[in-house]
């Protein structure tokens, strides 16, 4: 009852018309950026932030989370309309989706990828409503001590799930909490790396950062070729799936909203792993394997729904905890600090309207962007052959004038400047970039935890382990970090013991 | 790529080591807690060893890692090269020639010496860009955006 009465609240405030021109703003740009190749939802919040500043918090976080998944949704386009996945989160679809475009099949694997991601993000917001306030009230008997261990949580399964290399998830999670030990200590309110500048004071800005490292970051990664888009040639115009594929399709798209709602809830996990196990869940429960990889319904609508489910799952640590689980959620809390809002359990009880009102424009937004994407299918396709040599150009000029904007500072256009290469030679070796936001914005919050919990213990750091919630935390990072190790080993005896029976067979 | 990490290895090193020294010079525990200089001490400690694991992975190891070489060639070096050299200029004459004229010669400069695009093309290209993001920035949003030489 308490929720439903909060769920009215919501829809009282994400109803109004500004709410819902921004929520309908947010889902055109995140789903017309979004289909630009090489531009995930993390990028195209970042280019959108500086619209935000002058907005009211409510509006803004509307606008951004529409801009969120917007965005996921647009990278399934490239995905079954280029074979590029527009972020690593369409991984998958490429595979089943692109197969079906060639086979001319292209608008129904895009209007199964919209309904699918409809269904599962309503679903998600469904979880979100009915997890969030119970998570929030447990979250409110959390203190310092539990904060700081969850926080080390959160960057432990980043650095497990980051990329290719954990040693080099590791450096971008330290490199990230270095950053954010920059300016004025949370203590004792002495300068650190400041530099002697006046404008480090405040600590490095966080949309400097994002939009060095996601903006001119990728342009220089794109721009060092000449992109040749392809766009493959299929009729848009059947877009009305038949029976068949909606029997095909129901029971990936509830399967992948459920993996891709829990795994988002987990911090670090997220869109990416949880389209990648949808898919494979999928492959392994059909009865004909066989047909994944050669143009498989299934593998459209499971892994894309898997993503959109994701979304919702990610704002649940959010608002419930006040910690971001990924990259791009870590730029919205952000935004909401940066607002006066400080996310975790007390915002359920201090801005019910803020909260509830978000939650209910996702519902809408969800409406929307079915609405919006099934007529506008062929429309979203033609932006995929606006050139990239014209396209990168207004990338920079925004995020130049996006980036001054701030504080009308040279300083900080500047050091976007220099993460800007920072980006682009990070990308080039491989070091994975969402993990240094999400460490910036996580280093200070996980400082002042641990000097709070000291304080607390008088000094004595067994406060962490004696603590239930704050313990059973740090058995899991214990955990999560011995997994690479016994990774290796389990590597190495492996290769041993092949290396021992190769010389048997020599011998012999 | 094993080159490429050796030389990330040894810059990461090299500010590891800025960070641990500098962080000597800060407090290092108050009372019963952490000092100012006890998140960045231990922070450059780790990732002093991180980037040691790196150099030690990519030269005594040898690692597996089978990734193309992440050096591109030398005309897209070049591309690259001018993208970040016209930024900067920009970034040096913004305030002093103003919003609107740098970021049309920045604009007109990539499409033409890095695109081939032809000048009239450009031309129309960037004013149409510029005055767009100025409407959005200046007149919608109230930016005050440096007027310049059109002062």
């Amino acid at each position: 009852m308490e929720s439903f009465q909060s769920i009215l609240l919501g829809f009282s405030v994400a109803l109004t018309p500004v709410n819902l021109f921004y929520a309908f703003t947010g889902c055109l740009v995140g789903t017309v950026i979004g289909v630009l190749p090489g531009l995930g939802p993390l990028c195209t919040i970042a280019m959108i932030l500086p619209v935000t500043f002058s907005m009211n918090p409510i509006s803004a976080m509307i606008m951004m989370a529409a801009v969120y998944y917007g965005a996921q949704y647009g990278g399934s386009i490239t995905a079954i309309l280029l074979n590029i996945p527009g972020e690593s989160a369409s991984v998958m679809t490429c595979i089943d989706g692109y197969q079906m475009a060639r086979q001319g099949r292209a608008g129904i694997a895009l209007a199964m990828s919209a309904i699918g991601s409809f269904i599962a993000g309503t679903l998600s917001v469904v979880g979100l409503m009915l997890m969030a306030p119970p998570l929030a009230k447990i979250a409110l008997k959390f203190g310092p001590p539990e904060y700081f261990s969850l926080m080390l949580l959160g960057l432990s399964t980043v650095v497990f799930l980051g990329g290719s290399s954990i040693l080099k998830s590791l450096i971008s999670i330290v490199m990230g909490l270095l950053l954010g030990m920059v300016g004025v200590d949370p203590v004792g309110g002495i300068n650190r790396y400041t530099l002697g500048q006046l404008e480090l004071l405040d600590g490095v800005n966080f949309i400097v950062v994002v939009m060095g490292l996601f903006g001119i970051g990728e342009v220089l990664v794109s721009a060092e070729e000449r992109m040749k888009i392809n766009i493959i040639k299929t009729k848009l115009s059947e877009l009305i799936p038949k029976l068949k594929d909606w029997k095909e399709s129901a029971g990936p798209i509830i399967r992948g909203s459920l993996i891709g709602f829990f795994l988002g809830v987990l911090p670090g996990t997220g869109a990416t792993i949880s389209s990648f196990l949808s898919y494979a869940t999928e492959k392994m429960i059909s009865k004909n394997p066989e047909k994944f990889g050669k143009g498989a319904i299934e593998g459209v609508a499971g892994p894309e729904a898997a993503n959109n489910a994701a979304v919702g799952g990610t704002l649940v640590p959010l608002f419930t905890l006040g910690i971001p689980g990924s990259g791009t959620t870590a730029v919205m809390m952000g935004v909401m600090m940066m607002f006066g809002l400080r996310p975790g359990p007390l915002l359920f009880i201090q801005h019910p309207d803020f909260v509830w009102g978000i939650i209910a424009s996702m519902y809408i937004g969800n409406v929307i962007l079915l609405i919006m994407n099934l007529p506008l299918i062929p429309l979203f396709a033609s932006i995929l052959r606006v050139p990239y040599s014209i396209l990168y150009p207004f990338i920079l000029l925004i995020c130049f004038t996006g980036v001054y904007s701030l504080e009308n500072s040279m300083f900080h256009v500047f050091m976007m400047f220099i993460f800007g290469i920072i980006g682009y030679v990070i990308k080039k070796t491989d070091f994975p970039p969402a993990p240094i936001v999400l460490a910036l914005i996580l280093g200070p919050m996980v400082e002042r935890a641990l000097y709070q919990s000291l304080t607390i213990s008088h000094g004595n750091l067994g406060i962490l382990f004696t603590r239930p919630f704050s313990a059973a935390f740090l058995v899991l990072v214990f955990i999560l970090l011995l997994v690479p190790l016994a990774r290796w080993w389990y590597g190495r005896s492996k290769q041993i013991s092949l290396h021992k029976i190769n010389r048997k067979v020599e011998d012999s | 790529m094993r080159r490429c990490n050796q030389v990330v290895g040894v810059l990461l090193l090299i500010l590891s080591i800025w960070v641990v020294v500098e962080s000597t010079h800060l407090v290092y525990t108050v009372e019963f807690s952490p000092g100012a200089g006890f998140f960045p001490f231990w922070l450059g400690t780790s990732l002093l060893i991180l980037s040691l694991l790196l150099l030690l992975y990519n030269t005594i190891l040898k690692s597996k890692e089978v990734k193309e070489n992440p050096i591109p060639g030398k005309q897209a070096l070049w591309r690259v090269f001018l993208i970040i050299f016209s930024l900067f200029v920009s970034i040096l004459l913004f305030e002093r020639i103003g919003f609107l004229i740098i970021m049309f010669l920045l604009i007109v400069f990539l499409l033409i010496f890095v695109e081939k695009y032809q000048w009239y093309s450009a031309t129309l290209i960037s004013v149409l860009m510029v005055f767009f993001v100025y409407s959005i920035f200046k007149i919608g949003l109230d930016v005050p955006l440096p007027p310049g030489i059109l002062r």
